[in-house]
């Protein structure tokens, strides 16, 4: 089988004054379709670059170096110009940011949002792009969504935000959604319930997931395999389970060490 | 040009100011029904001429014979067509500049704004007499476009400083990652966020072109006679600046009136944007 997401020697370079500063140097990795992968790493490890770099949405002053590729159903990402990638955008592949706050637009109403991405992507009737938001909106159990709809972003909860930021990732069904922090910027009981949403968003909608990430209890709770960066370098990439109980990198076990725990050593 | 009311009169100030403006646009609108009589015929040039206020004349009788509350009511039509479509010229040319170059690659955007630095070092004044010189005798039309062409850079300077700042913010980067086209990003995400500095650079632009018609006007290269504008009125004023008083002081209480009027409104929206806009963010 094909995997739906094959990148292969990526490497990002941000330019400034002094020169070009390396953030992803060489990163090759895989996800099948449905597969819910984890890239896993502390601040400035290059993990949002990488999530970044797929979308083609890097700020201008990044760099991706030639020789690389990101294959997404049959095409190199990176050689797509700038319309087709529009169209995959938001169609094929989904995007969930780290702050619902600032991910969505302060001075539209939340459901227009929602609907937007069919009115982006085809959908010539207004009001059956409406409807469709109101499905959704109900789908990722924002209450009462059919009053929502008119509702301003500051109006909503930081959980309800990012619920409204699922239904926009997953609208038109994308075979892959880039989650990048999706929970790091909510309280911790709602993001256990934005996570059981993913899940059961994605096992519904067969939808691959790149949940990106500096929380191995994230990570544990909902990937099948975890990609660890560091430097900009994947130092290891091994399913969830060998990866919890068998680390291979000295990085990978330091990471795990430093996961808070509630029991105390002897 | 700034104008502060504080204490008790900031709250008063701005309805006031729109109560006043709202008049002086009425006036405008309603010119042909304001008027008593037509701007530009004189009456019996011999006693009707340079008459003070008085019943028949509420504001007098100007050099030709001619009724000044009705030069006074076209005049107010004229400058305030003259202002607002400069003003619309402004709007269309500066934002679509502005929104242009805040979008654009930094080559382009480089180059745009030279464009606006170099129309920006021109002074303004010499460049509108050196048009007026160029075309001659110009219409209120006329006027008001070359106006509105030599007042484009600045709320294009404004709008690409904006557009910048959004276009860099996550709901715009959230925006691309589902695939809006830029003209619609532009439009729909960008703007939006940009139009309350837009729209206090309208009331400031309103404010510059104002005086700047009554200038030009009144030294004879702006809108000509017997066109009555508020600065031609000055004009036919200049000459009998003591026994035809009324020619001088009505003309400029409405400039003043107009004037004072945009201002307070202008720095009225500019507090109300900037509280918005901590408010916002707390």
């Amino acid at each position: 089988m094909t995997p739906l997401l094959a990148v292969e020697n990526l490497r990002v370079a941000y330019l400034d004054r002094a020169g070009a500063r390396t953030a992803v140097g060489g990163v090759s990795f895989a996800i099948e379709p449905g597969e819910i992968v984890a890239l896993v790493g502390e601040s400035g490890s290059g993990k949002s670059s990488v999530g970044l770099a797929i979308m083609g949405l890097l700020p201008d002053h990044a760099r991706v170096a030639p020789g690389g590729a990101v294959r997404f159903e049959g095409r190199d990402l990176l050689a797509t110009p700038e319309p087709q990638l529009r169209d995959i955008r938001g169609r094929r592949i989904g995007m969930v940011f780290q702050e619902p706050a600032a991910a969505l637009n302060p001075v539209m109403r939340v459901g227009d949002q929602v609907a937007e991405v069919a009115i982006v992507h085809g959908e010539r009737s207004t009001a059956a792009a409406r409807a469709r938001a109101v499905e959704m909106l109900n789908r990722v159990g924002l209450p009462d969504a059919e009053r929502r709809y008119r509702a301003w972003p500051h109006e909503l909860s930081g959980g309800m935000r990012q619920r409204v930021m699922l239904a926009i990732a997953l609208l038109l069904r994308p075979a892959l959604v880039i989650a990048d922090e999706p929970t790091s910027a909510l309280d911790v009981t709602v993001q256990a319930q934005v996570l059981r949403l993913l899940l059961e968003l994605q096992r519904e909608s067969g939808t691959a997931v790149l949940l990106i990430t500096h929380d191995l209890g994230v990570v544990a709770e909902t990937c099948s395999r975890a990609l660890v960066m560091r430097g900009g370098q994947v130092v290891e990439s091994a399913a969830v389970d060998d990866l919890f109980h068998a680390p291979q990198h000295a990085y990978t076990r330091e990471l795990l060490a430093a996961m808070p725990r509630l029991e105390r050593g002897p | 040009m700034s104008l502060r009311l504080r204490g008790a009169s900031g709250r008063w100030a701005p309805r006031i100011a729109a109560a006043t403006l709202a008049a002086i646009v009425f006036v405008a609108v309603a010119a042909p029904l304001v008027a008593p009589y037509d701007p530009v015929a004189s009456g019996d040039l011999v006693a009707d001429r340079l008459q003070p206020p008085s019943a028949r004349h509420p504001l007098g009788t100007d050099l030709s014979a001619r009724d000044v509350a009705s030069r006074l009511a076209y005049g107010t039509r004229i400058s305030i067509e003259t202002a607002a479509l400069a003003a619309v010229v402004v709007l269309v040319v500066g934002v679509a500049w502005g929104g242009a170059a805040g979008l654009a690659t930094p080559a382009v955007d480089a180059v745009m704004m030279r464009v606006v630095d170099a129309a920006l070092a021109m002074p303004r004044l010499v460049i509108v007499l050196a048009l007026v010189a160029f075309i001659g005798r110009i219409s209120p039309l006329t006027l008001a476009l070359v106006l509105g062409l030599t007042g484009w850079p600045s709320m294009s300077r404004i709008v690409r400083a904006r557009v910048r700042e959004l276009a860099a913010s996550d709901h715009v980067a959230a925006a691309r990652a589902l695939g809006v086209p830029p003209p619609r990003l532009l439009v729909r995400h960008v703007l939006p966020g940009a139009a309350p500095a837009i729209v206090v650079h309208v009331v400031v632009t309103v404010a510059a072109v104002i005086p700047l018609e009554a200038a030009l006007s009144y030294f004879g290269v702006g809108i000509a006679p017997p066109t009555p504008s508020w600065g031609s009125l000055l004009q036919d004023a200049a000459a009998r600046p003591i026994d035809g008083w009324w020619l001088m002081v009505f003309p400029s209480l409405a400039i003043a009136a107009t004037l004072l009027s945009v201002n307070v409104i202008g720095e009225y929206l500019q507090r109300r944007d900037g509280a918005g806009r901590t408010g916002r963010a707390a």
